[in-house]
């Protein structure tokens, strides 16, 4: 219940602050603000991602990537891209697909982890616990029947030594 | 008797038992805590390691010549490493410091960064239970040495120049570079130089000494 408050809250906060970087923010030079709160909401929804299970390794690669873009801006010295406008459009547009996918992956993981635990409660543990309970109790009355058998013996040998 | 000893009614008769039914629900108390307890996943410690390394990854070659001395426009050459043992992906960044022989350095005791402004910084999101290693290249592109006092003026890191440093020392000529490993708090939005670890706070910091000449 409370990781899906959580998640409703990252999309909700996600899907309000986030924005696609027009000329008049690169004209203005708030796209390094813009870029750092598109980065912003990317992490939390990896985290949110991560938590509930799912594989984020190629998010953490393209976050990565994207501050590069970023790096590359800020320095001027251009590898990936040609330019500080189309470094900083890059890592923005790559940080939005990261919240996006990370939004998908998380509903899968959620599934998949609901799923894993349904199966674990309603199947592992009672067959398991069936498969052990019999294996002990099958193994105490073998137990028991030879102690008996044994004890059988010995009345039977001192009946026949009188 | 015939009847009692056929398998299949010794088989009824054991799953009936209370013996059976008494040892089914103590197995399945202790395999469904077990299963619970498995579902809180949370490693015990959570920290994080900052080290720096030499040019050949190990704790040797800092400096490019013996007895830590450097010279004008010579490169010092380390890798910084970081690994995660948060429980969860962390996004690092490290800062890098210039400090003269006086000025304070970070707090172990207090987890406080230097006062000090850094010179650079390369931030990086690192993975649960990684290492990110991160090249440094340090020169010393500026050095003023007049009447026993050096002055470190520019310095050019990983390619980025920092010039109008004036980082000056006295006879001993002997500067700090001081790392520091900062993590972003996604309650605050800023990068901090704590974490939480338990009941305390963990903090993580290197420092290198050079002689300038």
């Amino acid at each position: 219940m409370l990781s899906e408050l959580a998640m409703i809250l990252v999309t909700l906060t996600v899907g309000s602050s986030v924005t696609s970087i027009d000329g008049d923010a690169l004209a203005t030079g708030d796209s390094r603000e813009l870029v750092e709160a598109t980065a912003d909401q990317a992490l939390r929804s990896i985290r949110a991602a991560e938590a509930s299970g799912a594989d984020v390794s190629s998010l953490t690669e393209r976050f990565n990537a994207a501050l590069g873009l970023q790096q590359q801006a800020t320095d001027n010295a251009f590898t990936s891209c040609s330019g500080h406008d189309e470094c900083i459009i890059q890592a923005n547009d790559m940080l939005l697909s990261i919240v996006d996918e990370s939004s998908a992956i998380r509903s899968d993981a959620t599934a998949g982890k609901e799923a894993a635990n349904m199966l674990t409660f309603t199947v592992y543990v009672p067959v398991s616990s069936f498969i052990v309970s019999v294996a002990i109790v099958v193994l105490y009355n073998s137990w028991k029947s030879r102690r008996a058998r044994k004890f059988e013996a010995l009345v039977i040998h001192e009946k026949e030594s009188h | 008797m015939f009847f009692q000893d056929r398998p299949s009614a010794k088989i009824k008769g054991t799953l009936t038992s209370s013996l059976f039914v008494l040892v089914f629900a103590s197995t399945f108390a202790i395999f469904l805590t077990l299963a619970y307890a498995n579902l809180d996943d949370a490693p015990g410690d959570r920290f994080l390691t900052l080290s720096t390394l030499g040019r050949n990854l190990a704790a040797s070659e800092y400096y490019p010549r013996e007895g830590g001395f450097v010279m004008e426009n010579e490169t010092l050459d380390w890798n910084v490493q970081v690994y995660n043992h948060m429980g969860g992906s962390e996004y690092v960044a490290i800062r890098i410091k210039l400090l003269n022989a006086t000025q304070q350095g970070p707090d172990d005791r207090m987890h406080l960064s230097s006062p000090v402004d850094h010179l650079y910084e390369a931030r990086h999101l690192v993975p649960d239970d990684a290492t990110w290693t991160m090249p440094v290249s340090i020169t010393i592109k500026e050095l003023e040495i007049s009447g026993g006092n050096a002055t470190i003026n520019a310095i050019v890191i990983n390619g980025e120049e920092i010039t109008d440093l004036k980082v000056s020392n006295g006879k001993e000529r002997d500067f700090r570079f001081v790392i520091e490993l900062w993590r972003h708090d996604v309650d605050s939005g800023n990068f901090i130089f704590t974490w939480p670890s338990g009941q305390e706070s963990g903090s993580a910091w290197n420092q290198i000494q050079i002689r300038a000449r």
